[in-house]
């Protein structure tokens, strides 16, 4: 009988316990779900704001120049075969730190959620029957939280993603704009590409120093690494253009390193090697054709300067010998030289001329003359004649020792060097057809008075050429170049500017022909000698 | 050595801080004009619920 009544106290107490506790689900525990949860989603997305603003505000990892340069930065590979990466210096924010900012943001937001999820599972976890309040309130709290965080940390990501990009479109467009017109006028202007005076590389990019730390910046374009500037490792602000770079600071050669001339890259560079046999008189030839060029421009109001020491020196010594009337060293031959640099100045209008001369042995040596680089990207060419050293010129002077003696004829017959070095140029694929080419009958002055030179003028040169038996010369010339023009030349001080001998007439047609400041050349087709 | 960043940097995060207080505000003052209706609504689903155990009817005697 006790255990009736016993058993029927039990039952009625399971039920009172199953009343209530369906009771309190529905009357009090779900109600203050419905409530608390929404309210629960709003403080996630307050978790989310203000760890976003904690991880902007105290900034995460950084991309360093040091990454940009070891390729960890996270930025495209670039394109071509580089062996030297990217610059050392620190990329737009737009490209690299912004997306390592606003992927820092999420990452934190994640990192909030799950430290909440531990929290409660180790809270809950270490007392007996704790998992219940942790499973029946602390869970679905948390879960509104990690809802309402992880949705406005997405938000937030795609907030930060929009503004980021609507700032990176008209950047992007600018340094678009800046790098096409950069390229657009140094070709135009025919900077690009820039010569190095040393190992005769030319390059589209030439590199450039920074003046606060020396680091060299190799691709100072507008890029990645800077849309209108570019900070330097060494926090130094940097141009981004190649004009604006070179007229900063004088650029330096990609392939030898040393420094190339001041204002390689933003002027106007020409380039001419002036070839021929040895003692044909081509020192002499750029010599005077300086000094005739720089009284040229002085008489059109221009100017003929130098800028660098090097070729100053050597045009100092050069004109003293051209004055003095004494003969000019001998080129020393083994050796490949630098150019002799002028800046020529009309205006506003400067170029710099590079002027090549090489020992004339070199030209006739197909190993040596494969060294001559400075012929592959050439604009225009001065080939040198020497009368004295062609035969029938010879022939006609007969016992004239003593003209021949302070003639001191070339060496080599000039046909011979012209065919090697066209070899030459065509064997290293050069367009010749797209050069000019300036045939200069040297030492007039020593032809003066000679029945041989009677008729011998600029615009019988030709005729006088064919006349010499240097017809095939003549013939050769004009097949290969697209325009050859034909001078008659005296590499003496003395003879005015404008005078139809003037050494600086070759010079001037073909600096002319990129557009160079060069005071009228007179047309050789109307003076004589 | 934590570097110092270009000021580029820190111009860059303080727009992308402004903008994003700004949304912040945009949605807190969104929402505290929201809150009454929400609040009606949250009240109402609850509401809702404590009626599910009235239609029961399951009284405890």
């Amino acid at each position: 009988m006790g255990y009736l009544i016993l058993a029927a106290v039990g039952l009625v107490a399971a039920y009172l316990a199953i009343w209530l506790l369906v009771a309190g689900f529905l009357l009090f525990y779900l109600p203050g779900l419905v409530v608390a949860v929404p309210a629960t989603v709003g403080l996630g997305v307050l978790l989310a704001v203000v760890t976003a603003v904690r991880a902007v505000v105290a900034g995460g990892p950084v991309i360093t120049p040091e990454m940009v340069a070891d390729g960890k930065a996270g930025l495209p590979e670039l394109r071509g075969n580089n062996p030297f990466g990217r610059d050392r210096a620190w990329p737009s924010y737009l490209v690299a730190q912004g997306r390592t900012d606003l992927r820092r943001v999420w990452t934190e937001t994640v990192k909030a959620v799950r430290r909440g999820w531990k929290w409660i599972s180790d809270f809950f976890d270490n007392k007996d029957f704790a998992w219940v309040p942790g499973l029946l309130l602390a869970c679905p709290l948390w879960l509104g939280v990690s809802v309402g965080a992880l949705a406005g940390g997405a938000a937030i990501v795609l907030a930060g993603g929009l503004v980021l990009f609507a700032i990176w479109v008209p950047w992007a467009l600018l340094a678009g704009f800046l790098r096409g017109g950069d390229q657009l006028v140094r070709r135009l202007r025919g900077a690009s590409p820039a010569s190095c005076p040393h190992c005769h590389h030319v390059s589209p990019l030439p590199v450039f120093r920074c003046a606060g730390c020396g680091q060299t910046h190799r691709d100072i374009r507008p890029g990645r690494l800077g849309g209108v500037w570019r900070r330097c490792d060494c926090g130094r602000r940097l141009p981004t253009t190649v004009l604006r770079m070179a007229l900063r600071t004088t650029p330096e050669c990609p392939r030898c390193g040393k420094s190339m001339r001041a204002g390689t890259a933003a002027l106007t560079e020409i380039r001419v090697p002036v070839f021929g046999p040895v003692s044909a008189g081509k020192t002499r030839l750029v010599y005077a054709g300086i000094m005739a060029l720089r009284d040229a421009l002085a008489a059109t109001g221009g100017r003929l300067d130098f800028v660098d020491d090097e070729s100053e020196l050597a045009f100092e010594n050069g004109s003293a010998i051209i004055t003095g009337g004494t003969d000019t060293v001998k080129t020393p031959a083994g050796e490949v030289p630098g150019a002799l640099t002028v800046r020529l100045t009309t205006g506003r209008r400067r170029a710099l001329l590079h002027l090549f001369d090489a020992a004339g042995e070199i030209y006739v040596d197909r190993e040596e003359n494969s060294g001559l680089e400075f012929l592959d990207h050439a604009q225009g060419m001065v080939f040198v004649v020497d009368p004295f050293s062609v035969p029938w010129v010879r022939d006609q002077l007969g016992e004239d020792v003593g003209l021949i003696a302070r003639a001191n004829p070339a060496s080599e017959d000039p046909e011979r060097v012209y065919h090697v070095t066209a070899q030459r140029l065509r064997e290293y694929r050069v367009d010749t057809r797209k050069r000019r080419l300036a045939v200069t009958v040297v030492k007039a002055d020593l032809l003066a008075g000679l029945p041989l030179a009677s008729d011998l003028s600029p615009a019988r040169c030709k005729e006088w050429l064919n006349q010499a038996g240097l017809d095939n010369l003549v013939l050769a010339a004009e097949r290969d170049f697209g325009e050859v023009r034909y001078f008659v030349t005296a590499s003496v001080s003395g003879i005015p500017a404008g005078d139809a001998r003037s050494p600086g007439n070759p010079l001037g047609w073909l600096a002319g022909l990129t557009s160079a400041p060069v005071p009228g050349v007179p047309d050789g087709e109307k003076e004589t000698v | 050595m934590k570097r110092s960043v270009p000021p580029a940097y820190v111009a860059h995060r303080t727009v992308l801080l402004a903008v994003l207080l700004v949304l912040f505000a945009a949605a807190g003052y969104g929402l505290s004009q929201a809150i009454p209706e929400l609040w009606q609504g949250m009240s109402s689903a609850a509401q809702t619920v404590r009626n599910w155990w009235t239609e029961m009817g399951w009284h405890l005697f």
